[in-house]
């Protein structure tokens, strides 16, 4: 923790912040139907961003990564819309949709991090 | 959209997952304290989703604290840092399905909280 620069935290933090806003701005754009695309567009930018960023840990640094990893990755990607969504569609009765958005978002999500990571590597 | 409410939100919600995770350095691994603050974050929104709040305060609450505070991106990175498939596994298993099963909780209970509210 010492480790890192102050402006890092405070970097972060606004990084965060920026995350949240571009994530709830695209989740309003994208419509619900078959599935909550927003979310999904927003949790696989943020991984392949994460993986990116990964691959060049060493040169960027530990305050770098935590900007970018836990800052504007963990503001943009969400898991707790992701899990209400999934639930909203069960109660609907959209239970294949239910599913789809679950294995759609641990898919992509998991391809573009390797993805990112061994085009940039 | 309430951009000033998601603004602040996101960025109180990603200074507490910082503090939270701390020590965790910045992204290397799969940390369980993620998972635990998936759930109880999933749980949270739960709630707000059934109970009558100003919007001003649901996108500070939901899209903005809530929703920076959880992370997709901190399980699904994981993958490209040398943490075990297994751990890849367990940090998105115990997250979503977990995670699911509080915000049905949730809702359950906001939808109860709401109803007696009403009655009352």
């Amino acid at each position: 923790m010492t480790e890192i620069a102050w402006w890092g935290w405070v970097a972060a933090v606004t990084a965060g912040s920026a995350g949240a806003l571009l994530r709830t701005w695209v989740v309003r754009r994208l419509a619900k139907r078959p599935v909550p695309l927003g979310v999904l567009l927003a949790n696989t930018v943020a991984s392949a961003v994460g993986g990116a960023v990964v691959a060049h840990r060493d040169a960027l640094g530990i305050t770098w990564s935590l900007v970018l990893i836990g800052g504007f990755c963990g503001g943009l990607s969400t898991l707790s819309t992701l899990a209400a969504d999934t639930v909203e569609l069960w109660v609907e009765d959209r239970r294949r949709d239910a599913v789809v958005n679950v294995v759609a978002n641990v898919a992509v999500g998991l391809a573009v991090v390797w993805g990112a990571w061994a085009i940039v590597s | 959209m309430h951009p000033f409410a998601v603004a602040i939100g996101g960025a109180v919600g990603t200074l507490l997952r910082l503090l939270l995770t701390s020590g965790g350095g910045g992204g290397g691994g799969w940390d369980p304290r993620i998972s635990v603050i998936n759930v109880v974050g999933a749980f949270l929104l739960g709630v707000l989703a059934r109970i009558p709040v100003r919007p001003q305060v649901r996108s500070l609450l939901g899209s903005g604290v809530l929703g920076s505070l959880t992370s997709f991106s901190a399980l699904s990175i994981a993958l490209a840092d040398a943490t075990p498939g297994y751990a890849v596994a367990l940090g998105l298993l115990t997250s979503i399905v977990l995670g699911v099963a509080a915000a049905a909780f949730g809702m359950w209970l906001g939808g109860h909280l709401a109803s007696e509210e009403k009655a009352g």
